[in-house]
């Protein structure tokens, strides 16, 4: 009996010392909690908080009647979206323009951040990094009005040359195979710049004695690059890929949207501009929540499986 | 002190800062969107002042004073009262003895703003330029037919029997809102480049559509526009619709709603006169005659687009507002003098058929809520004073003295409220996003600057010239009736019609692919929405 009322007195000061010694490093820590505060209170209220709301996609909501008035309808959306005779060319689309956008939008920035770290410090290599971050920061409906400018066939640039060099004008954005390649290859304009960013803040963590030890080893520069380099960064791409994988079933609406036209509205339609359409125009919101809570569970399912994939072969995982 | 203790301040202070910055975010746009009113800006505080208003309190509408609310989304050079001045609301509330708290809202994202205004407890007494269908799927506006009749009357004398389809709403019938009208029919034109005419020797304005082709083809072929690149020319610019009209069929959208020749509400689609539509819109997209980027740009399209080739010397002929003849002949004349882009009349189809859509006169604007339902049968007094021969040209003229003076029995508007829309709308003049009668004199008068026709600048002859030349040919486009299908599938249909017909005009699929691909929509909610819409049409129209 008083074996056990020892160890209970012993584990209360340990729980009472372990809170105390917990309490004391908050307050030493005060200030970096507190400016990590308004980063919590934005999750919770902009991230969390709009989940409870996830339920309207189980209703037919009236938002005057709330949910008390508005009725249950189970997974008639759900159904609604999956029946569509469009479905499944809505998700290969989406998929397609992802499989894409992993193969050239995510790979470019890797390959700029390893071509820019050879080059030496200096204006140059700034000059081109400040370059390339600039499209980034233009709004989108003014990349897409660009976009549309250069390319069309009556006042565009690409045309007024290639009429110069006696070739027939070619109507872009009025072909539906131009459509993906026209998404790609402004995509990699607008993002190369900062997304090489979080690649070269790993490649400056790589000690410098692993390059002089290979120097000294005998190793010319694209040997120091397989060797050293890539396998110095691989952790920050697997984390990147994995992430991008999460968004498998995400295309940005407002590019697609701002681009899409008749004429490649066969490719051009993925999950995001039919919620639009189906949810956001009509306010027909539970059926826009449902659709995107589908998109989701997808999502949630393909990053886990991509992660526990790389926790299994390369050992680098989210958690 | 030493570092510790300045980097601790520091970081507490940028602490404080990023919390501050989070809130002021969460709360300033609460702030920036929703505007309280303010006391009136010329608040009288005299005696004196005080008896003249209970002298003028004698003789106005309400014994008791009217209050209520009414949001609205605004644009332009309108004044956002009670922050900007608008002193032709100020004697409408005074003469009516009524207090508005108005709640404006930019544009942009204005149905947003009005779903999460129905969610929160702060329901305006009146909703305005929101999409009555889907207040009505919300169950957050009242039917005002009753209110009309019995209190309304100066409304309703000013609705025309063409009106009403637009004015009543699919799902029932009623109207459910006090409407804005404009009573000015002219509103497009078919226009032409006078001096590409010129230029390619044709002397005879173009009438029919053998010698509208003519001059499309000499257009293309000569260079018309003398850039020295023969092959920039675009004979027709602009959407496919606008050629609707030469083929009997009388649409003014992308979408086609019309009537057949059996008074049933139809899509164009279906119209015995679509197929040699297709067929010709084919044949001119293969001769180079048609925009190639007719399905991007265009007055029912993208209007902005279309004027980008108009400015550019590119387009030779367009069917548009007629205010482009102005716009587009003074951007063109800035480096060619000669530049004219001239309105002609309806082009004569291979048929013999001519039509030009002329403007639709009511636009339905203030619904009342459920909010304001006690006080409606006040808010439609109100408004029927509004449509007073007082109100309606206190309205659209403003104030004697202030804004017109009386020249013989007509009132003439002053300088600088005639100069221009964007002065007579920052004087409050022409408040579209409120319910009133905008009389054809006072437009006119606005839009030619006051001036008689032999005074104006060229292009605003152009312009004048444009509104009328189409006159004898106006039909008034069949509405987009909001029914419970079309609100449900309009989404995902009517885009893949339009990819269809894109498809078909450029040879892309065949006249009977086009139909077939067309007929297998029906099975997934096409036919609901024709058969819902002939259902409300005929509804409606009785």
């Amino acid at each position: 009996m008083e074996v056990t009322d020892t160890k209970r007195q012993k584990k209360t000061y340990r729980t009472k010392t372990d809170s105390k010694k917990v309490r004391s490093k908050i307050w030493a820590d005060r200030y970096m909690y507190l400016m990590i505060l308004p980063v919590v209170i934005y999750y919770i209220l902009f991230k969390y908080w709009p989940m409870l709301w996830l339920r309207i996609a189980f209703y037919d909501f009236k938002i005057l009647k709330g949910f008390e008035g508005s009725k249950f309808v189970g997974l008639k959306h759900f159904k609604n979206f999956i029946k569509n005779p469009d479905f499944l060319q809505i998700m290969w689309n989406t998929l397609y323009m992802n499989i894409l956008s992993i193969l050239f939008c995510f790979t470019t920035p890797i390959i700029f951040a390893l071509l820019l770290n050879e080059l030496a410090a200096g204006k140059f290599k700034k000059t081109v990094q400040t370059i390339s971050y600039l499209p980034h920061f233009l709004s989108m409906v003014v990349v897409v009005s660009m976009v549309k400018n250069v390319l069309s066939p009556s006042i565009g640039v690409i045309n007024s040359m290639r009429k110069g060099m006696g070739k027939e004008a070619i109507y872009f954005l009025g072909e539906a195979k131009y459509f993906r390649p026209i998404m790609i290859l402004s995509g990699i304009w607008q993002e190369i710049g900062w997304s090489s960013i979080i690649y070269l803040s790993a490649l400056s963590g790589i000690d410098p004695e692993l390059y002089e030890a290979a120097v000294i080893d005998g190793a010319g520069r694209f040997k120091q690059t397989i060797y050293i380099t890539i396998p110095g960064i691989a952790g920050t791409i697997v984390v990147m890929l994995i992430l991008r994988i999460g968004t498998l079933l995400s295309v940005g609406f407002e590019k697609v949207y701002l681009l899409q036209n008749p004429h490649n509205l066969a490719v051009s339609e993925v999950i995001s501009t039919y919620v639009y359409k189906r949810g956001m125009i009509n306010n027909n919101y539970s059926f826009a929540t449902a659709v995107d809570m589908f998109n989701g569970i997808i999502s949630l399912i393909l990053v886990s499986l991509a992660n526990k994939l790389s926790k299994k072969y390369t050992e680098i995982s989210l958690i | 002190m030493n570092k510790t203790v300045t980097k601790r301040i520091i970081g507490l202070m940028l602490a404080i800062m990023i919390l501050a910055t989070v809130f002021t975010g969460c709360s300033s746009g609460e702030e920036a969107d929703t505007k309280t009113p303010e006391e009136p800006v010329d608040e009288l505080d005299t005696e004196e002042e005080d008896e003249e208003i209970d002298e003028a309190e004698g003789d106005t509408l309400f014994d008791e004073t009217l209050e209520f609310s009414y949001m609205s989304s605004i644009w332009g050079d309108h004044p956002e009262y009670p922050e900007e001045e608008n002193v032709i609301l100020d004697e409408l509330m005074k003469r009516t003895n009524t207090e508005i708290e108005f709640r404006w809202y930019p544009v942009e994202q204005y149905e947003d703003k009005v779903t999460v205004t129905l969610a929160s407890d702060d329901i305006p007494d009146m909703i305005a330029q929101a999409s009555i269908s889907t207040l009505i799927d919300e169950g957050a506006v009242i039917p005002l037919d009753d209110l009309l009749e019995e209190h309304g009357q100066n409304i309703l004398a000013h609705l025309e029997e063409d009106d009403y389809p637009y004015m009543r709403e699919a799902v029932d019938g009623n109207i459910y809102a006090v409407p804005f009208i404009l009573d000015f029919p002219p509103a497009y034109a078919m226009q032409i480049r006078k001096d590409w005419l010129d230029n390619v020797g044709i002397d005879k304005i173009p009438e029919t559509w053998d010698e509208w082709k003519e001059a499309w083809q000499a257009f293309k072929d000569e260079d018309a526009n003398g850039d020295g690149d023969p092959t920039n020319e675009i004979p027709y610019a602009g959407d496919v619709y606008g050629l609707l009209p030469a083929f009997g069929i009388n649409v003014a959208n992308s979408v086609g709603f019309t009537e057949d020749a059996d008074g049933n509400y139809t899509l164009m689609y279906e119209l015995p006169e679509f197929k040699p539509f297709l067929e010709e819109m084919r044949s001119m997209y293969k001769e180079g005659l048609l925009d190639k980027e007719f399905a991007t740009r265009g007055t029912f399209i993208d209007n902005p687009e279309l004027e980008k080739v108009c400015d550019a010397n590119l387009a030779g002929s367009v069917m548009t507002w007629a205010a482009n003849t102005r716009r587009t002949t003074e951007v063109l004349q800035e480096v060619d003098p000669d530049a004219a882009m001239i309105g002609v009349k309806p082009i004569q189809g291979p048929d013999g058929k001519q039509g030009i859509p002329s403007r639709v006169r009511v636009t339905p604007t203030g619904a009342i809520t459920i909010a304001g339902e006690d006080k409606a049968e006040d808010i439609i007094k109100f408004f029927n004073y509004v449509f007073s021969d007082e109100g309606i040209n206190l309205m659209s003229y403003g104030i004697e003295g202030e804004h017109y003076e009386m020249e013989g029995s007509e009132p003439v508007l002053k300088s600088p409220y005639v100069d221009s829309f964007e002065e007579a709308r920052a004087a409050g003049l022409n408040l579209t996003p409120f319910p009133h009668l905008f009389t054809e004199d006072a437009f006119m008068q606005v839009t030619v600057g006051g001036m008689e026709y032999e005074e104006l600048p060229e292009p605003m002859q152009f312009f004048y010239d444009a509104l009328y030349e189409g006159e004898d040919y106006f039909f008034t486009p069949t509405p987009i009736l909001n029914t419970e299908a079309y609100t449900e599938k309009q989404g995902e249909i009517f885009p893949q019609i339009e990819a269809l017909l894109a498809q078909c005009v450029t040879g892309e699929i065949s006249i009977d692919d086009f139909y077939d691909e067309y007929e297998k929509l029906k099975s997934v909610g096409l036919q609901e929405i024709i058969d819902q819409g002939n259902e409300a049409w005929q509804m409606i129209s009785e």
